[in-house]
C-alpha cells in the first residue's frame, strides 16, 4: 500500500503532527519504528522502499549523531523521520538545512508510539481506515437515541467529518450544509439506484454520499466532504456512511411511524367533522380543540393537490413551512392526494386581510414549486365548524378548477375567479338563471338602484363618470353605490374576472 | 611524522610568531588565548634563545607545565610571569629533585608559549614533546597517565601568589583536588608536574610537538592559501562555509557543550561540529569526517585566524582545518581509548584524518 505523506497526516489521529521540513507529496510505502540512541538506529537502517522512520525515544540533541542518522536514513530510502523532542531540544537551522539537502522530511509528533500505530494502521492494509471508521459509526449508532438529529450529531463526532442528510432531490434535511448547490446536484445526478456515490469536488476534495433507506417513502442521502484527495480515507468514509445510513434510516422510519399515526388521527378527525354537518357533537369538538383546531372561528379553506407524485405524510412539514414563511399558520391534514388545509381567524377577516392571505398562499405555492408542483384552491371565508367543512369543500372545487388554469399559476380563489368560473359553467344550463339571481339577490333586497347602477357601470366599461352621467347623479353617489355593492356581494370590483361574472349575471336578469 | 622531520634545536624571538600560530591551530579551539602570551614575550624577543632537546636526548628529569582552569579568566586576569617558575620550584623543593628540562603538558594553546617563557627565565631546555598533541580539558587525559605513573607530585600557583603542592596516587585524584583548589583562588593557575624521569615516560610522550607547532605556524604564514598550508602539513580543509546555527548546552559536567552547523554556499554541504572546550567531532552532510584525537581547528575564512570553540558565532565564515593527530594515540588501543570520541562522550568511532 502506498500513500502520500499528506494523506497519512490528514487523518484525525495525526493532526497534531508538524512537518518541520519535507515534501508533503512524497510517497510512503512503509513505516519503521526504532528505539534507542540515533547511532544505534543508524546501524539498523537498510535500503528499502520509501518509508517513514519513527524514533520511539525522544530526541535529546540535534547533534552530529542525528545528522549521521539523517544521512543513513536518506541512503535507506527514508523520506521522513518522525520524532518527539525532549523539552528544550528543537531541530535548529543546521538540522533542517541538512534534512533539506538529503531530501529527508522532519516530522515532529507529540507521541511517537501513537504516531507509529496510526501510520502502520493506514499503511498496513487498505481496509484498516475503513474498519476504524465503520466501527466508530456502528458504535455511535448504538449509543444514539431515537432522534435523527442526535444520531446525526453523534455520527459526526465519531467520524470527525460534518455530515449532511439530504432528501432525494439534494436538499439538506438535517445537519451541516457540507455541500454547496453545485456539489449537491452533482452528487444526486451521479447517483444510480441505491449505490454509494463519490465525486471529486472543485477544491480537489471528494464528495461522498450513501443512500439512507427506510423501506417506506423516498430515499434520502447521507453526505460528507473530504477536504483533500485522500483515497483511503474517502473509501473508509464511504463504508462508514453506509453503516451510518442504516442507523439514520432506522431513526427516520421511527419518525415516519409517529408521523403516520398523527396523520391518520388528523385525517379521521376531519372526516368526522365533515360527517357531523353543522353541529359537531361536543366530544368531537373537544378532540378538534385538542388537535389545535379552533372551530369557533372564521376559516379560509385551502386545498393543495400535488401535480406529480408526492408523499403527503413526509412532505407535510414542507407545506407547513412554506405557508409559515408567508405568515400563514395553517392546519394541514393529509388526504389521499395532497392536503386539506385552512387558516383560521379569531374575528371576521376584512377584505384586505383576505386579499393579503390569498396573496400569501399564492407565494407559498410558488415557493414550493421547486420541490412540489401543486394545484391550489382557496375557499371563501366561512365561520364555525360547519363553515370550516364548507370552505374546505369550496377549496377542493377550486383546486379541481385550478388543474386546468395554468394562466393563473394553477391557483384559484373562489372569492374572485370562482364566480366567473361558476357563471361560465352555468350559462348553458337551466341552473344559470337561478344562480345569477341568487348571486345578485343582495342587491335586489337593497332596492333596484344598486342593480341598475351596477349594470350601467359594467356596461360603460367600469367608468364612474359615464355611469353618473347616464343616471344623472353625482359621481360620488356612484362611488358610494359601488362600495355598497362590493360590501353586499363580498366582491372586489377592481378584479376584471369578477366584473365579467357580475356583468353576465346582471345581463341575464335584465 | 617522525621526531626529526624538521625538528628545531633552538627557539629564538624569530620563531615566536610561528610557534604561537601553530600552537593556536593545535589548540583546536581551546587551550587559551595564545595572543596574550605572545604579547608578553615581545619585549624579550631580541635576547630570547631557548634550547630545544629531542626526546631521545640524555636528559634525566623533566617537569611538565601547563595552565589550568578558565582560559577566559586568564584574559581578564593576565599572568604576572612568575607563576610557572614558582610552580616548578615548588615541586623541586618538595621532591628535592632538580628538573633538567621543561616540557609543555599540552602543545595546543598558550601552554607552548608559557613553556618557552619559563625555559627562558629558568635557563632550562625544552623537550621537543608534549602529552596530548593538541589541547585537552582534563589533566588525567595526558598520555603519560595511560600506563600509570608511580608517584605524582604537582604544584599549582595562582596569580595572587597562592601555591599548593599535592602528592596524589592517581591522575583522577590529582584532577579533582586541583579543580577544587583552582576555582576559588582566581579561576586559573599555573601547573607543574614532576620532576619525571625521562627514561620512564619517554615512550609515553607525543614526540616532536614543539617542532610541529612551529612547522604548522610557518606553513600557515608561507603558503598562499589555507588549503595549500593544510596539504603541506598532511591535512586538509574538511569543511567550509557560514555558521548557520550554534547551540551551547548548559551542561558543564559533559565534555560536549555545544554543536555548530556550517552551510557551504557553493556546494550546499551542511557540516556540523561537536565541541566542548575544543572542537571534537565533525560531520559533513551527515558523514563522519573528522574526530579526536586528530586536530580539528576552525579558522576565519578571511583572516586565517583561529576561532575558539567559545567564540564561534552564527554568521562567521570559516574553514575547518583537519590535521593528523599524534600517532601515539593510535599506537595502542589503551591509548586510543583515552582520546577517542567516546572518551569525550560522543558515541562514535574515531576517524583517521587521512581518510578521504
Amino acid at each position: 500500500m502506498t500513500a502520500r505523506l499528506s494523506e497519512l497526516l490528514a487523518v484525525p489521529g495525526l493532526q497534531d503532527a508538524r512537518l518541520i521540513t519535507g515534501d508533503p507529496q512524497s510517497r510512503i510505502e512503509r513505516v519503521l519504528g526504532r528505539s534507542g540512541p540515533p547511532r544505534v538506529i543508524s546501524a539498523t537502517l537498510a535500503a528499502g522502499p520509501p518509508a517513514v522512520l519513527v524514533l520511539m525515544d525522544p530526541v535529546t540533541r540535534f547533534d552530529t549523531a542525528f545528522d549521521v542518522l539523517l544521512r543513513r536514513a536518506s541512503q535507506a530510502g527514508i523520506v521522513t523521520v518522525a520524532f518527539a523532542s525532549s523539552p528544550g531540544a528543537e531541530p535548529g537551522r543546521g538540522t533542517t538545512a541538512l534534512a533539506d539537502r538529503l531530501h529527508v522530511g522532519l516530522l515532529a509528533v507529540p507521541e511517537p508510539w501513537e504516531a507509529s500505530i496510526q501510520l502502520h494502521e493506514q499503511l498496513a492494509s487498505s481496509h484498516a481506515p475503513a474498519v476504524r471508521l465503520i466501527t466508530r459509526a456502528a458504535q455511535a449508532a448504538l449509543e444514539a437515541g431515537p432522534d435523527v438529529t442526535e444520531t446525526l450529531h453523534r455520527l459526526e463526532t465519531a467520524l470527525g467529518y460534518p455530515l449532511s442528510l439530504l432528501d432525494a432531490s439534494g436538499h439538506t434535511l438535517e445537519g451541516t450544509a457540507v455541500l454547496d448547490d453545485a456539489g449537491r446536484s452533482l452528487l444526486i445526478a451521479s447517483s444510480t439506484g441505491g449505490h454509494p456515490v463519490q465525486v471529486p469536488d472543485r477544491d480537489g476534495g471528494q464528495l461522498v454520499a450513501a443512500a439512507v433507506g427506510t423501506g417506506i417513502g423516498p430515499r434520502a442521502w447521507l453526505a460528507a466532504a473530504v477536504p483533500r484527495s485522500l483515497p483511503m480515507e474517502t473509501a473508509g468514509l464511504l463504508g462508514a456512511l453506509q453503516t451510518a445510513g442504516i442507523a439514520v434510516g432506522h431513526r427516520l422510519a421511527l419518525a415516519r411511524l409517529a408521523d403516520e399515526r398523527d396523520a391518520q388521527s388528523r385525517t379521521s378527525l376531519l372526516d368526522e367533522l365533515r360527517a357531523a354537518g353543522s353541529a359537531p357533537p361536543p366530544e368531537l369538538a373537544q378532540r378538534a380543540i385538542r388537535a389545535g383546531w379552533p372551530l369557533d372561528a372564521w376559516h379560509i379553506g385551502i386545498r393543495i393537490v400535488p401535480r406529480g407524485p408526492a408523499d403527503p405524510i413526509a412532505q407535510r412539514s414542507d407545506i407547513l413551512d412554506a405557508f409559515a414563511r408567508r405568515g400563514l399558520a395553517i392546519q394541514a391534514v393529509e388526504q389521499d392526494t395532497g392536503w386539506a388545509a385552512w387558516v383560521s381567524y379569531d374575528s371576521e377577516p376584512s377584505v384586505t386581510e383576505v386579499r393579503s392571505a390569498s396573496a400569501g398562499m399564492r407565494r407559498a405555492q410558488a415557493d414550493l414549486r421547486s420541490r412540489i408542483a401543486t394545484n391550489v384552491g382557496v375557499g371563501s371565508v366561512q365561520a364555525g365548524a360547519s363553515g370550516l367543512v364548507r370552505t374546505v369543500g369550496e377549496a377542493a372545487d377550486a383546486a379541481r378548477l385550478a388543474t386546468n388554469r395554468p394562466e393563473t399559476g394553477h391557483f384559484v380563489h373562489i372569492d374572485t375567479l370562482g364566480l366567473a368560473q361558476l357563471l361560465l359553467a352555468w350559462t348553458q344550463t337551466d341552473t344559470f338563471l337561478p344562480a345569477a339571481r341568487e348571486l345578485l339577490a343582495p342587491l335586489d333586497r337593497a332596492g333596484g338602484q344598486l342593480l341598475i347602477t351596477l349594470g350601467h357601470y359594467l356596461d360603460t366599461g367600469a367608468s364612474v363618470a359615464e355611469t353618473a352621467a347616464i343616471l344623472d347623479v353625482h359621481r360620488n353617489t356612484v362611488t358610494n353605490r359601488l362600495a355598497q355593492i362590493q360590501r353586499l356581494l363580498g366582491v372586489d370590483l377592481a378584479d376584471p374576472e369578477t366584473r365579467l361574472a357580475l356583468h353576465l349575471a346582471s345581463r341575464t336578469l335584465r | 611524522m617522525g621526531a626529526d622531520a624538521g625538528a628545531v634545536s633552538r627557539i629564538t624571538g624569530a620563531d615566536i610568531d610561528a610557534l604561537a600560530a601553530g600552537a593556536a591551530i593545535l589548540g583546536c579551539g581551546g587551550g587559551g588565548q595564545v595572543d596574550l602570551l605572545r604579547s608578553a614575550l615581545r619585549p624579550r624577543r631580541g635576547e630570547l634563545a631557548v634550547r630545544v632537546e629531542p626526546v631521545d636526548s640524555a636528559l634525566r628529569s623533566l617537569v611538565a607545565v601547563t595552565f589550568l582552569g578558565s582560559t577566559t579568566v586568564l584574559g581578564e586576569k593576565p599572568p604576572g610571569g612568575f607563576e610557572l617558575p614558582t610552580a616548578v620550584e615548588a615541586v623541586e623543593r618538595w621532591t628535592g629533585e632538580r628538573a633538567e628540562a621543561v616540557v609543555p603538558a599540552q602543545i595546543g594553546g598558550m601552554t607552548a608559549l608559557g613553556t618557552v617563557s619559563l625555559a627562558d627565565m629558568s635557563g632550562l631546555p625544552i623537550l621537543d614533546a608534549d602529552m596530548v598533541g593538541r589541547a585537552t580539558p582534563r589533566l588525567d587525559q595526558l598520555s603519560i597517565f595511560t600506563r600509570g605513573v608511580v608517584r605524582l607530585t604537582a604544584a599549582i600557583v595562582t596569580t595572587s601568589g597562592l601555591s599548593i603542592v599535592i602528592d596524589a596516587s592517581s591522575p583522577a585524584e590529582l584532577e579533582s583536588a586541583l579543580r577544587g583548589a583552582v576555582a576559588p583562588s582566581g579561576g586559573w593557575a599555573a601547573f607543574a608536574l614532576g620532576p619525571l624521569s625521562l627514561d620512564r615516560v619517554r615512550a609515553d610522550l607525543v614526540i616532536g610537538s614543539v617542532s610541529r607547532a612551529i612547522r604548522v605556524g610557518r606553513a600557515l604564514a608561507d603558503q598562499e592559501s589555507l588549503a595549500a598550508a593544510a596539504a603541506a602539513l598532511g591535512g586538509r580543509i574538511a569543511a567550509r562555509g557560514r555558521v548557520i546555527d550554534v547551540e551551547r548546552h548548559d551542561d558543564p559536567i559533559s565534555f560536549v557543550h555545544g554543536t555548530a552547523a556550517l552551510s557551504d554556499p557553493r556546494s550546499g554541504a551542511v557540516a556540523r561540529l561537536e565541541m566542548g572546550s575544543e572542537y571534537l567531532y565533525l560531520t559533513v552532510d551527515g558523514e563522519p569526517t573528522a574526530s579526536v584525537p586528530d586536530v580539528i581547528s576552525v579558522l576565519d575564512a578571511r583572516t586565517g585566524g583561529p576561532i575558539g570553540a567559545d567564540q564561534l558565532r552564527s554568521g562567521n565564515h570559516v574553514e575547518v582545518l583537519v590535521l593528523p593527530g599524534a600517532p601515539l594515540w593510535r599506537s595502542d588501543p589503551a591509548f586510543l581509548a583515552r582520546a577517542d570520541p567516546r572518551f569525550y562522550g560522543i558515541d562514535a568511532d574515531p576517524i583517521t584524518a587521512t581518510t578521504p
